[in-house]
């Protein structure tokens, strides 16, 4: 499949402070394409630079340097910014700070009554995207009302609504709940199989990362490791020393390992453990 | 608990109150207000109290509340009905206070004020209490959109109040935590002198602020990523559109406006 | 005695309303001092009503709240003593700011207490101390600060009126991994140095487990367990049942029982769970 979206070489910077003192970088040099129809994770700790890296695909920011495409189309230039964001929804940290309705379904209607659908069109597309979202019993409910979880879901309708081929999620679960990151997991990961919706969900969290296929580490701006969450997550000392966690399943293969015990290392969660350590002592 | 809040005063129903279109329901309330005023009898008056009684029946709001709203502005009726107690002119003399006089006429004023008023409020709080708040700012917006001739920003202020609404809640259950972090610092919110009082918001006014335009800031990057550009092109999900329910009603407005005219031309004028 | 005592204590919201919730019931509860409490629970469980008993921010509907072994609504005058007692430092405790410097903000507390200007220099230089901010900090602007130096001067804004009890409601909420520990490491540091009791209140079972010495599990209204962190874990599958996040060591070993293998479920740390699977292999049971 083609990509979505693709950085070259791309450098960006804040603007100067009160002072006038210019800012290091935010983002070095990052090259990278997004597969359509990929589940790609975002992990870095905060200030690594990973949420400048996901206002870059909507061309919130532009870059300082290099380029970035939407679906072949260039941020920078501003003949492209409706269809780029079109094309690319966003989800954001918190979830009231994004919900401009009194009522569930008029602000899932929000994005696609800027775009000017037609009434009709946008009814069924406010309750397909509800459907998508398991929300569909609350379109009439007021935001307030409702959990942080349930109201990020409400963000996702949001975007679909719009009919967006991608949707950068930007820490979406740091302010829930251990059940509201869960429901909100389980909804993208579905919205990315069942639809194909291609997914960047920037976290950092090594638990939601591990579901992914694919995990982007930046560090410091720059992309400090690349791979699927195996490739990535066997690397347990690297990631440890910028800031990030690994699973306790991988940290136990590792421990064990270092022991003399011959295990393999490259475990991502519980069920791969037990089945290794099982293995193990029946030899 | 802050959850329980409600903005506004909706009743939900399903009533044919409810379901006029929003537009007609204002237009009809100020009409309404605007007849109150022309009745010079209590004939008029009455008629205009009887087709109000009809519509709390339709509406299935409970009495109780409809009464709750009348309790707000119970002063202000109260000292209206004193005023036209002792400043209406004529009649035969009731009671002689000396420096006041109490004539008939002066109490028949007084009831007929005291009905109006409590009309004219019972009348607009139904309005109120069968129109959601979103319906009501998309109404105002879409009745006030020929001002765009005068380059009035209709659209811009409908979505001001849309946000207000929105974020009202927030705010409050915001307050409540500022206020619960700084008490349990030991602020003392509850004793002192105006000026102590006044100094001791500023703990809770300060991070207030701070967070709103923190809000501010986030919710309009949230909106321009919906492709948000102001009220150019934009459609809207839910259309007004007349029915013949509304029809109805504009039809009963006028039969209401001819009984009104009429029983003043009848009867004698009080006011 | 216990330096915390609850005795049948009952809270409703909105009481005598049709909105009424009843948020905690007939909870009985002893903390010995000098513990480190971790409160865990979902949303909607009770924890923050719970703690905010403990201060006085709400008043039981029946029971009573003792803390050194006072009735701390005997005189209701006195409550706003009861919460320098008790310091409650609440979630996202960077809004709370709102001085002009670092020093200044953290001084609040103090200055509500009566204290003398060297008093308060004292408080707010070592609570700077205890929670690790930069000196060169002190003077800045606290909206000048990072997120993570916010809310650590958030912290010792509670930690400077020096609490006989410090309670803690998910102070790593919204932090990264690294910034996680961090806190963490600075709480257990700042009951080691002062020998104060502390309450964590925390969604994250690996949070709790890696500082506590005791757990307090609340569910529905209700203290589900109140026990050292290792008998808690031994019933890892009934947190499990109330839906409580497990850490993902002790699921493995869960796991592992289940597959019929002699372990127990205890089990909390990586390095605990290593060491349990050598000595298995080593003794010969496979």
């Amino acid at each position: 499949m083609g990509k979505i979206i693709e950085f070259e070489n791309v450098s960006f910077r804040y603007e100067a402070d009160e002072e006038g003192q210019q800012l290091p970088l935010a983002v070095k040099n990052i090259s990278l394409g997004i597969e359509e129809g990929s589940f790609v994770a975002v992990l870095g700790h905060n200030g690594s630079g990973k949420s400048t890296f996901a206002k870059l695909t909507n061309a919130i920011n532009i870059p300082e340097s290099g380029k970035v495409t939407v679906n072949g189309l260039d941020t920078a230039d501003e003949n492209n910014t409706d269809e780029i964001r079109r094309t690319v929804g966003m989800v954001f940290q918190n979830p009231d700070n994004q919900i401009v309705a009194t009522i569930v379904e008029d602000d899932v209607a929000f994005g696609p009554e800027n775009l000017g659908v037609e009434p009709k069109e946008i009814r069924r597309r406010v309750d397909d995207a509800l459907k998508a979202v398991n929300m569909y019993d609350f379109r009439n409910s007021e935001p307030y009302k409702l959990s942080g979880g349930q109201k990020q879901r409400v963000a996702i309708a949001g975007v679909i609504a719009m009919q967006t081929r991608c949707i950068v999620l930007d820490e979406p679960t740091a302010m829930l709940d251990p059940n509201g990151r869960k429901e909100v997991l389980a909804t993208i990961k579905r919205l990315n199989k069942e639809r194909g919706i291609t997914v960047v969900l920037v976290t950092h969290f090594m638990d939601e990362a591990v579901q992914a296929d694919r995990v982007v580490v930046i560090d410091n701006g720059e992309v400090y490791a690349d791979g699927t969450p195996r490739e990535v997550f066997s690397k347990a000392d690297e990631l440890i020393a910028v800031g990030l966690d690994v699973p306790q399943a991988t940290q136990l293969a590792k421990a064990l390992k270092a022991q003399g015990v011959d295990i393999r290392t490259d475990i991502l969660n519980e069920e791969e453990c037990i089945q290794a350590v099982m293995k193990l002592l029946k030899e | 608990m802050v959850r329980d809040i409600t903005i506004g005063q909706y009743y939900p129903g399903k009533s044919l109150l409810h379901k006029m279109d929003p537009r007609v329901k204002i237009v009809l309330t100020l009409l309404f207000i605007v007849v109150i005023f022309l009745c010079k009898n209590f004939w008029s008056l009455g008629l205009m109290a009887a087709f109000l009684f009809g519509g709390i029946c339709i509406s299935g709001v409970p009495v109780k509340m409809l009464l709750k709203s009348l309790k707000a502005i119970l002063l202000i009726v109260f000292i209206t009905a004193l005023l036209n107690l002792f400043y209406a002119t004529g009649g035969k003399t009731l009671l002689d206070l000396g420096f006041a006089k109490i004539t008939d006429k002066g109490v028949y004023t007084a009831i007929f004020m005291t009905v109006r008023i409590s009309c004219l409020i019972t009348g607009s709080s139904l309005m109120t209490y069968t129109t959601t708040p979103t319906m009501l700012t998309d109404a105002i917006e879409r009745l006030l959109s020929p001002l765009k001739v005068f380059h009035i920003q209709v659209h811009t202020l409908a979505m001001m109040m849309t946000l207000a609404l929105r974020f009202i809640p927030t705010l409050i259950e915001e307050i409540d935590k500022i206020m619960n972090a700084q008490k349990a610092r030991g602020a003392d919110l509850e004793s002192g002198n105006i000026i102590d009082r006044a100094k001791a918001l500023v703990p809770i006014l300060v991070p207030l602020f701070v967070s709103s335009f923190r809000r501010a800031y986030e919710l309009a990057f949230a909106m321009e990523c919906r492709c948000y550009t102001g009220g150019n092109n934009r459609t809207r999900m839910k259309q007004m559109k007349l029915s013949l329910l509304d029809l109805g009603f504009v039809f009963g407005a006028v039969i209401l406006l001819a009984g009104v005219i009429l029983l003043n031309r009848f009867f004698a004028h009080l006011i | 005695m216990p330096i915390i005592s609850l005795k049948n204590v009952t809270h409703t919201y909105s009481e005598g309303t049709p909105l009424s919730v009843s948020a905690i019931k007939n909870i009985n509860l002893d903390i010995e001092a000098g513990e480190l409490v971790g409160i865990i629970g979902h949303t909607g469980s009770g924890k923050s009503t719970l703690i905010q008993h403990l201060n006085g921010l709400l008043k039981p509907n029946e029971g009573s709240v003792e803390i050194d072994g006072e009735n701390i609504w005997a005189d209701k005058k006195k409550i706003r003593s009861v919460r320098f007692k008790v310091g409650l430092c609440f979630q996202y405790p960077e809004y709370q700011l709102f001085e002009e410097t670092v020093y200044k903000d953290i001084a609040f507390g103090p200055k509500n207490m009566g204290m003398n200007e060297a008093q308060i220099k004292e408080s707010v230089l070592r609570a700077a101390r205890y929670v690790g901010l930069k000196p060169e900090l002190i003077n800045k602007s606290p909206f000048d600060l990072s997120g993570g130096e916010k809310r650590r001067a958030a912290i010792a804004g509670v930690m400077a009126m020096n609490p006989k009890i410090l309670i803690l409601d998910e102070p790593t909420a919204g932090l990264d991994p690294k910034g996680r520990q961090e806190i963490l490491a600075m709480i257990k540091d700042y009951k080691k140095k002062t020998g104060s009791t502390v309450l964590l209140v925390s969604h994250s079972m690996e949070d709790v487990a890696s500082v506590a010495t005791k757990i307090l599990v609340m569910n529905k209204g209700e203290v589900a367990m109140y026990d050292t962190v290792p008998n808690v874990f031994s019933k890892a599958d009934e947190l499990e049942k109330i839906g409580l996040n497990v850490p993902q060591i002790t699921r493995i070993f869960i796991g592992l029982r289940e597959k019929g293998l002699d372990v127990e479920t205890d089990v909390y740390t990586v390095a605990e769970g290593c060491r349990r699977l050598l000595s298995l292999s080593k003794g010969g049971n496979c």
